[in-house]
């Protein structure tokens, strides 16, 4: 993946399919991948999103209840 | 295919036959993405994750509450224990209703037995909200009540009980088991902070599936401790819901046959609601008429189920003469110790005959044709 996404790290599947749907329904295009990275999570999911849209997108999640863990990261 | 020789009216302990969308969500599901959700990062489980999520919205829709609140379970039963045994604190008292399944009672006895909760019995016989009302004493954590009597069908004011149960401070859990899917309930609407159901009844999913859903910030603790598919390196279980209530594998075909039935029930409920009603109404009618046949509760306010006893006869035999004449009904006592305790049936049982949407007039009739004929032998 290029440097120009970024992983938002959420808590559970369920959070990160939640979390595509609102950023669907806000026209923003997102991808529920597993974490790519190990972290002290271990399993961890995230959604995808481009990194321009980043702030947006957060601001969404977290209007929308979206459990995150805030990590935030390059992919 | 559904053999028409036979006719079905067990729907009460298990909804049959099942719609065609159900059927072809389930094979779809073991043919296509039966990748275990939420697991692994690949496609399929990716896709078996959204079709579980999906699942959750169209539950979370249908009974108003919010998705993550949405806990799948395998039947009512896992439901009302993971409530039960997680929501519950030691010095609890619990108030349930004389028609409570044993899926409750049992449960609850358990707890009595280990000296941590307290409950009590309210009549239904009545005016079963002031009973309710007058029994709450100031450790009365929780009123557990079914929506309807899955012996008699019998509906029960689950809103007027929620009423008072939220002005006197006690959360409200509801056995929507033998309701869902025919009678509607919102919990938003009525107040409702639990609801705990089979999938396989009413709302004519698969066995395998059932729900509870929660409407409250009351943290209910896990029943089974193990894998959730996230923060792996924890030997803690997740406190985040929906997950934390639901360790282990789901069951992806029966959830995805769940969203199918779920979308299937929005599209026609008035419709399948109104000819169950016709359907329930016309055999009591026809039962009434029939010499010898005491029938439970012939004027409540019922989804479609009923039960009756044959003079001379025991419950089991006549349901074993009905299932010579190809008649699927169910004899005994319908694991409802209480429900026959009150009904005064614990002797005998009933005979229990429950339709579900596949039922006819037709069906209604040959049941009673058959019953008539018990009695010329």
């Amino acid at each position: 993946m290029s440097k120009m996404n970024k992983c938002i790290l959420v808590r559970s599947v369920t959070y990160a399919q939640k979390a595509r749907r609102l950023l669907e329904q806000n026209n923003i295009k997102s991808t529920v991948c597993k974490q790519l990275r190990a972290s002290r999570y271990g399993c961890a999911w995230c959604v995808i999103v481009d990194e321009s849209l980043q702030g947006r997108a957060l601001d969404i999640l977290g209007r929308g209840g979206v459990m995150m863990t805030g990590d935030v990261y390059y992919v | 295919m559904y053999d028409r020789r036979i006719v079905y009216a067990d729907n009460a302990a298990s909804s049959f036959p099942k719609p065609q969308c159900v059927i072809r969500a389930v094979v779809n599901s073991l043919k296509r993405n039966a990748a275990n959700p939420g697991r692994s990062g690949h496609v399929l489980s990716v896709d078996a994750a959204r079709t579980v999520y999906e699942a959750r919205c169209a539950a979370g829709e249908f009974f108003d509450c919010d998705e993550n609140g949405i806990i799948f379970t395998q039947n009512a039963t896992h439901a009302l224990n993971i409530l039960i045994m997680g929501a519950l604190c030691p010095g609890d008292h619990v108030l349930i209703s004389d028609m409570e399944h044993n899926s409750v009672l049992r449960p609850l006895t358990a707890l009595k037995q280990r000296g941590t909760v307290t409950f009590d019995v309210v009549s239904t016989d009545g005016d079963y909200v002031l009973g309710f009302e007058r029994a709450i004493r100031p450790n009365t954590r929780m009123i557990i009540c079914t929506h309807a009597s899955n012996v008699t069908g019998r509906l029960f004011d689950v809103a007027r009980i929620a009423s008072v149960a939220k002005r006197r401070g006690v959360l409200f859990a509801v056995d929507a088991s033998q309701s869902a899917g025919y009678a509607d309930l919102r919990m938003r609407r009525d107040h409702i902070d639990f609801l705990c159901t089979a999938g396989h009844k009413g709302l004519l999913a698969p066995q395998g599936s059932g729900i509870l859903a929660i409407n409250c910030e009351v943290p209910v603790s896990p029943l089974t401790y193990g894998g959730t598919g996230t923060e792996s390196l924890s030997a803690l279980q997740p406190p985040t819901l929906p997950e934390a209530l639901e360790a282990g594998t789901l069951c992806t075909p029966a959830i995805a046959g769940l969203k199918a039935a779920l979308g299937y029930l929005m599209h026609s409920h008035s419709e399948l609601q109104a000819r169950e009603r016709r359907l329930i109404g016309g055999f009591i009618d026809g039962l009434s008429q029939i010499d010898g046949v005491r029938i439970y509760e012939p004027a409540a306010e019922r989804v479609p189920t009923v039960s009756f006893n044959l003079k001379g006869y025991d419950s089991e035999q006549v349901a074993s003469m009905l299932d010579r004449s190809g008649i699927c009904v169910r004899g005994g006592w319908h694991c409802s110790a209480l429900a026959h305790g009150a009904l005064g049936t614990a002797g005998v049982g009933a005979v229990r005959v429950s339709f579900g949407p596949f039922n006819t007039e037709a069906d209604a009739r040959r049941i009673l044709k058959c019953i008539r004929d018990i009695k010329k032998i």
